[in-house]
């Protein structure tokens, strides 16, 4: 028990540290405060700045919970600095919530995401870990060289359910799990019924000769296509009460076998 | 005349298989005739392009579309046969539904009405990232907020790079950064896929 709640502003010190150096030394993030839900709270023009002095605040609560063990430093001041930001955070992201529901999260990172399930678990987690870091008796620096292995396993475990709680970072590790899915197993769009789509007989087309030469006579987009044998015929209408009718290659890329006729139209088909 | 016999005279006119009054073979159409009458926009690039309307469909009647526009003007779009109406393929009117958006490009007649020629039912064109990969969808992120993009066999098409368009959408990666043409279904976060382009930029 000492070990679990002695080790955790270790945990705390790393997030906010994270956290923080994303705040004050990314540009880009703190441009981009104007879309989160800080935005909201405190007005556009001023969410960049209250970006930085969140990560301010963060860096020196890790400074606080790092130093808790020094002599003359009380060791509990960085893990009450965590709870009360913990805490804010949660409250945050519960006003987000009820009131920019569509901003995004910056929490710890310069990518966006939405706030969702993730992002209130994350905080709980970390506002749990801050309670216990309270509660402990003894400071993280004696704990860590009484018992380190068991220190560090628990750092360790908590970074690793931190950073699954964090679809920040899921890139790195989701994005190429799930590509690791599709290369082992088939691709789930693999073997779909194959039926040659418009839009490849549309683009083949449009790189012809064919459809350059009446291009500016055509007035609509396609109004029908059907398959004849090795051909697609698509029509358009053209100017002049004209139909304009072209016959594609169906199953092979020969843009210059494009034949085109521009018909009178035989009769216009009632709507 | 019916819907398969048109097709039947206009598949032998493009075929030749028939001599047709009226059809033009490609031959003969020289391009100074194709150019004789160069498109004339003759639209001040500051003003609003009177052919031009896009909103929601807000009312059907008969052959008209009654379209409230995104900046609350509302238009009467006036449907032909001669009107291309696009929703996820070509279709026909009957696939138009109220609650559906539009755009629309046409003739503005005298009395305000648009005359169509061209309809594009709830498409959609956005740059995304493919966030995951299932049985018939995708998991798209735009911008921070999801999009579930539905794969209609037959229909959603990808492109890669500069290769001919293919229906093979078995190369596609999560993690990679595409454009899609999709049809949007109302007021909801779903699209249905026309063509995801893959390492291009769309036009």
């Amino acid at each position: 028990m000492t070990v679990l709640t002695a080790a955790q502003p270790l945990l705390l010190a790393g997030v906010f540290v994270v956290s923080a150096r994303v705040k004050l030394t990314g540009r880009d993030a703190r441009r981009r405060a104007a879309g989160t839900a800080l935005a909201r709270l405190v007005g556009k023009d001023r969410a960049p700045l209250a970006y930085g002095v969140v990560g301010a605040v963060e860096a020196a609560a890790a400074v606080l919970l790092l130093a808790g063990g020094i002599p003359g430093v009380p060791h509990r001041i960085g893990a009450v600095a965590s709870v009360a930001l913990a805490a804010g955070f949660l409250g945050y992201l519960l006003y987000a919530r009820l009131f920019a529901p569509d901003s995004s999260c910056g929490c710890v990172s310069a990518r966006q995401s939405p706030i969702t399930w993730r992002s209130y678990a994350r905080a709980g987690v970390l506002l749990a870990a801050a309670l216990a870091a309270v509660s402990a008796g003894t400071a993280w620096p004696a704990v860590l060289a009484g018992r380190p292995y068991a220190a560090v396993g628990v750092v360790v475990v908590e970074g690793v359910a931190v950073l699954l709680l964090s679809p920040e970072a899921d890139e790195r590790w989701l994005f190429p799990l799930r590509r690791l899915k599709t290369r082992i197993r088939p691709h789930p769009l693999a073997g779909l019924a194959y039926d040659l789509p418009l839009a490849s007989t549309l683009r083949q087309l449009e790189a012809s000769d064919a459809y350059r030469q009446v291009g500016t006579r055509l007035r609509s987009d396609v109004l029908e296509y059907w398959d004849e044998g090795e051909w697609r015929i698509v029509s358009y209408r053209a100017d002049a009460d004209a139909t304009a009718v072209f016959a594609v290659p169906r199953l092979r890329y020969d843009p210059g076998a494009v034949r085109v006729a521009v018909v009178d139209d035989p009769e216009p088909v009632p709507v | 005349m019916d819907a398969i016999d048109r097709r039947r005279l206009l598949t032998s006119a493009v075929l030749g298989t028939a001599g047709i009054a009226g059809a033009t073979a490609l031959g003969s159409l020289a391009p100074e005739a194709a150019h004789a009458a160069p498109a004339q926009l003759g639209v001040d690039p500051l003003a609003d392009d009177p052919n031009f309307a896009e909103g929601r469909v807000t009312g059907i009647k008969d052959a008209m579309l009654l379209v409230t526009g995104s900046d609350t003007v509302l238009h009467r779009i006036q449907v032909t046969s001669g009107t291309s109406i696009w929703k996820l393929h070509p279709t026909t009117f009957e696939a138009v539904d109220v609650g559906d958006g539009l755009y629309a490009r046409g003739v503005r007649l005298g009395d305000g009405t648009l005359a169509a020629d061209s309809l594009w039912v709830n498409i959609v064109s956005m740059s995304v990232q493919i966030t995951a990969i299932g049985n018939g969808w995708l998991h798209l992120d735009h911008g921070g907020s999801r999009v579930v993009g539905h794969v209609v066999p037959g229909r959603t098409a990808a492109v890669y790079r500069d290769a001919p368009t293919t229906g093979d959408l078995s190369k596609l990666r999560v993690g990679r950064h595409v454009h899609i043409i999709g049809a949007w279904r109302p007021d909801t976060n779903e699209v249905d896929l026309a063509t995801v382009y893959a390492g291009t930029v769309a036009g």
